[in-house]
This record gives C-alpha cells, sequence and structure tokens, in this order.
C-alpha cells in the first residue's frame, strides 16, 4: 500500500479526470489526499476525502485568447498558483508523507515540494496545450515559459541547472487523450495516454428525462467553465446557437448548459440549465457544439457523439484541429460563425453518417485505451519499479524541509 | 525606358491592399471588414486572427510571393509579447523585405510552389517529432513548417 498526494488546479475539467485515478488507487488499497480548495474539490472528490485546503483566489485575464491567453495562462495563473500553493503543498508533505505526488500539469508546486523532498511525481495532462507542443518550433516561447520555470526553481531553493520540464515528469506522464487524437505524434515510453478517465464520477443533477422526444434528436450546446467567464463572448455564442437551433424544432431538441437568463423564454424545444447530468446525458445525445475543451470533447467522442466545436483559447484549437483530422467533427469560428453557418455545421454532423463512424471509431480508441484504470496501473507500475521507501532512512528534507 | 515604380510607399501600399485581401480570404470576412483593416491592426487582438487562419495566410503569401515569404517561420522566431503585438503593418514589411525583386512578383502573380503547405495544415497535426522528457522537446508545430 503506498500514499498519494494529488496537487491539482481547482478546476473541474481537471479535478474529474484525477478523482477518477484517485478513486482507482483508493480500490487497490492505497491512501489519497488532496492540496487544494475545499470549495472547489469538495463536490468532485467527496465528504471523506482527506484534504490539505488552500483556499482559493481570483485570477485575472483568463478569458483571453490566441498568445495573450498563453501569456496570461502563465504569468496570471500556472505561476501565482504555485507560488499561492506551495506552502501548503510542503505541509501536506512534511505531514502525510506521500510515496509520490500527483501533479497536474500546470499546478508547479507540486513539482517543486516533491524535488525539494526527493520524491517521484506523476504528471496529469487534462489538457492538450503542452502535450501537442504547439510552441516547439517557437524558440523564444519555449525560453520565456522555460524562464518563468526556472525563477519558481530558484525561489524554492532548488539547484540551478538541475531543473526538469516542470510540465513532464520525466518517470510518468499520463494524458487524458488517446492515440486516436493526437495523430503523428511521438511519445516517449513514460508517456502514458489513456483516454478520457470518466469512471465512478458521482451522479450528476436531475434532468427532465420524459421532455426528451425519441422521434427528434439531440444537440447539447456548452461553452465549459472557462468560457462561461467570457460573458459577453458566450452570451453571444449562445445566442447564435440558439439562432441556429430555432428553426428546428421539428426535428431537434436542444439542450443549452448556461445561466438561464442568458436565453430569456426558450422556444418549446431547447432546454437551458445550468448544470445537467452529462456524462448520463452523453448516450442519448447525437451532436455536440462546444469550445473543445479535451474533456468535453473527450466525453462526447467516448459515446460516439459528433461534434461542431468553435475553439476559443487554450488547447481548444489544437483539439477542433484533431477531431477534425480524424473526421468526427466540423471546425467553426468562435468570434465570426453567423446562426446559419452554424445550423448548417449541426445538420451536417447529424446527417452525415460518416462523422458518426469516425466518433464511434475513436469511441473504442479510448475504450481501448483504459482511462482511470489504466492510469493507475501505470502508477502502480512505477512504484513497482522504484526502491523500496519504506527502508530507506527518511532524510531530513522528507521530515520537514525548509521554506 | 520606362521606369519602374518603386519607393517604399508605393511597394507598401501594394503589398498591403493584397494581403488585406488574403486576410479577408482566410477569415472569411467581407469587403466591409477589409475596408477596416489597416497597417496599425494587430493580427491577434484586432484582427482576432485564429492560429490555423494564420497558417492559410502563410501559404498563400508564399504562393503569391514565392517560398522566401515564409511568415509561419517569420512569426516562430518571435518572443511572445512580439507576436501579442504583431500587426498587418509588420507582415508587410516583412513582405516587402523578403520577397523577390521583380516586377513578376506583382500582385494576383502567384509563384508556383509545389508541395507547400495546404490551408489544411492545421495546429497539432503536422509533425512527428514528440515531447522529450527535458525542456524544449521537439514535436508538432501550429502551422509553422519549414
Amino acid at each position: 500500500m503506498s500514499r498519494f498526494l494529488f496537487v491539482i488546479l481547482p478546476l473541474p475539467g481537471h479535478i474529474n479526470p484525477a478523482a477518477a485515478v484517485a478513486r482507482n488507487l483508493a480500490e487497490h488499497g492505497h491512501e489519497v489526499a488532496w492540496v487544494g480548495s475545499e470549495a472547489r474539490f469538495r463536490p468532485l472528490i467527496g465528504p471523506d476525502a482527506a484534504m490539505f485546503p488552500t483556499g482559493m483566489r481570483p485570477y485575472r485575464g483568463q478569458a483571453d485568447t490566441g498568445m495573450t491567453s498563453v501569456k496570461s495562462l502563465w504569468e496570471s495563473f500556472v505561476v501565482p498558483f504555485a507560488r499561492f500553493i506551495l506552502p501548503v503543498v510542503e505541509k501536506a508533505v512534511a505531514n502525510y508523507q506521500p510515496d509520490v505526488l500527483v501533479v497536474d500539469q500546470h499546478a508547479l508546486a507540486g513539482v517543486l515540494a516533491a524535488e525539494r523532498h526527493g520524491l517521484p511525481w506523476v504528471t496529469l495532462a487534462s489538457s492538450s496545450l503542452e502535450i501537442a507542443q504547439p510552441f516547439s518550433k517557437m524558440p523564444k516561447v519555449q525560453a520565456w515559459i522555460s524562464g518563468l520555470m526556472a525563477k519558481l526553481w530558484a525561489e524554492a531553493g532548488l539547484p540551478a541547472g538541475a531543473m526538469p520540464d516542470l510540465r513532464f515528469s520525466p518517470h510518468l506522464v499520463i494524458a487524458f487523450t488517446a492515440r486516436a487524437m493526437t495523430g503523428e505524434l511521438v511519445f516517449p515510453e513514460h508517456f502514458a495516454l489513456v483516454g478520457p478517465a470518466l469512471s465512478g464520477r458521482p451522479a450528476g443533477p436531475d434532468f427532465p428525462w420524459d421532455w426528451l422526444d425519441p422521434d427528434r434528436r439531440h444537440v447539447l450546446v456548452t461553452v465549459g467553465t472557462m468560457a462561461e467567464n467570457n460573458a459577453t463572448d458566450s452570451t453571444n455564442f449562445y445566442a447564435r446557437a440558439v439562432g441556429a437551433l430555432r428553426p428546428l424544432g421539428d426535428r431537434v431538441q436542444g439542450i443549452v448548459i448556461g445561466p438561464p437568463d442568458v436565453i430569456p423564454d426558450p422556444p418549446e424545444h431547447i432546454v437551458v440549465a445550468s448544470r445537467v447530468p452529462l456524462l448520463e446525458l452523453m448516450p442519448r445525445l447525437d451532436a455536440v457544439v462546444c469550445h473543445g475543451g479535451l474533456n468535453t470533447v473527450c466525453e462526447a467522442l467516448s459515446c460516439g457523439v459528433p461534434l461542431v466545436i468553435a475553439p476559443l483559447t487554450r488547447d481548444q484549437p489544437i483539439n477542433a484541429a484533431q477531431v477534425v483530422a480524424a473526421g468526427a467533427g466540423i471546425r467553426v469560428k468562435f468570434g465570426r460563425v453567423s446562426p446559419d453557418q452554424l445550423r448548417t455545421a449541426v445538420l451536417s454532423v447529424l446527417d452525415d453518417p460518416r462523422f458518426r463512424v469516425a466518433a464511434r471509431r475513436l469511441a473504442e480508441a479510448f475504450a481501448a485505451a483504459g482511462g482511470a484504470a489504466e492510469a493507475a496501473r501505470r502508477i502502480e507500475l512505477l512504484l513497482d519499479a522504484m526502491p523500496e521507501a519504506d527502508q530507506d532512512e527518511p532524510t531530513a528534507a522528507r521530515n520537514g524541509g525548509g521554506g | 525606358m520606362t521606369v519602374q515604380p518603386t519607393g517604399p510607399g508605393l511597394a507598401e501600399r501594394s503589398v498591403l491592399a493584397e494581403l488585406t485581401g488574403l486576410l479577408a480570404e482566410v477569415t472569411g470576412e467581407d469587403e466591409r471588414w477589409a475596408a477596416g483593416v489597416t497597417p496599425a491592426s494587430r493580427l491577434e487582438g484586432d484582427l482576432r486572427l485564429e492560429s490555423v487562419e494564420l497558417a492559410a495566410l502563410s501559404d498563400l503569401l508564399a504562393r503569391t510571393y514565392g517560398e522566401q515569404v515564409d511568415v509561419a517561420a517569420f512569426v516562430a522566431e518571435l518572443d511572445i509579447d512580439q507576436i501579442i503585438g504583431l500587426t498587418v503593418g509588420d507582415l508587410v514589411r516583412y513582405v516587402v523585405a523578403r520577397r523577390p525583386v521583380t516586377s513578376q512578383a506583382e500582385p494576383g502573380g502567384r509563384a508556383e510552389t509545389g508541395a507547400t503547405a495546404g490551408p489544411d495544415r492545421t495546429a497539432g497535426t503536422g509533425g512527428t517529432a514528440g515531447p522529450g522528457g527535458s525542456a524544449g522537446p521537439g514535436g508538432t508545430r501550429v502551422g509553422a513548417d519549414r
């Protein structure tokens, strides 16, 4: 039996797959604890999970797009978040004495604490942003990111020149995508692409199941938790999406995830809800319209549901390109798509069976990739390959360490 | 003897007009939108150019002015603030500096470029090398093709 400390970003799309992995590890008799905000984590990891609470801070600029969003991601979120939670991670490592840290790719404090205490760490990648290496041919952008990481490394008192890439564990990188998505990319052996980790998620909220008409097809519209913050843009997108579905009442029912006040008086065939039981609903859907966050994309594809993607920021354009290359969806322009264009795209993925065939192919690939169970298996293999930790003398650093 | 119309002003105006047309083409926007494009327009902040659109623009410019005009490679060498601040005028100056100095390379005279990337080359699908365990691993790229 081993002890794992999870250090994950306080976002549902990052917590949910990590929680699925944690549940698998717990089922195998291991112990798991979390570093994070009680308010954000509790609803998703359960009331009994061991937590080292961090509290929560607002982070600016997370609605930007393009390279501006990459800059704000690092300068306004990744770096300050690492500084904010590092003392809690340090305390958790000292008190909980984990054997391994399981660290979100952008929760760099987990890596710093692991390295300071000489502990192995596993990377969880719940976004395609780093895995797809979009900046690998942009040396100055790469150097800028490395410089930010080096600054955190130095602040943590770690030796200059010995820094690994904090985004990619040298021991094990688990990515919640699959080779059927990443195409020609080649990964080292210690990268495990396990597909989406959906198992064991707590049941979602109620839904008016009787409202679903078996004679009509069902289209879900969601912009995801990040984009919802981008109020102007997403309100505008909701309006265009509803405009796209409005004339299709004879054959389509639409489910729009969003605050009900953004669409006053929806027509009979459209329901607006701020939360829906997504995983339970997914097998009954015929198409999903979204911004292309990796979780929504993989949740839809794992049920063989084709997509219309209007990518906005971060890894969304990468995911959209991968889905289009796999033939499982259509990409539209987030800022520019008109209701007519959106309707044409939705009708294409509904009426052209090739999209559904391609989506089902990806569903099979995801199932074969193994999900959370495979992630847990790879982590246990890493434990087997490690020297017996119990026989080692605890190091001074492990019993407290400076900071 | 014919005097070739040259000078930075004229060359840049001509490239600006051509570039604006290509921008409208890759974004699917209309003439009204194109009329608002100026040398000071930022590709990202003002025109909301997406990465796949920039890749498509790079391909069209290479076909128009020859392969030595490689906007994707030009952008790849910039730092993050330069990319964020990149304007239409920056691209015009780059094209004027890099295009062949012949009267053949005028707008409309698209050079043959053989098997260069088409507009289907999109983020995350073009490369072969994967991320390694160290800083700066090789991998795919957004549109850049050299």
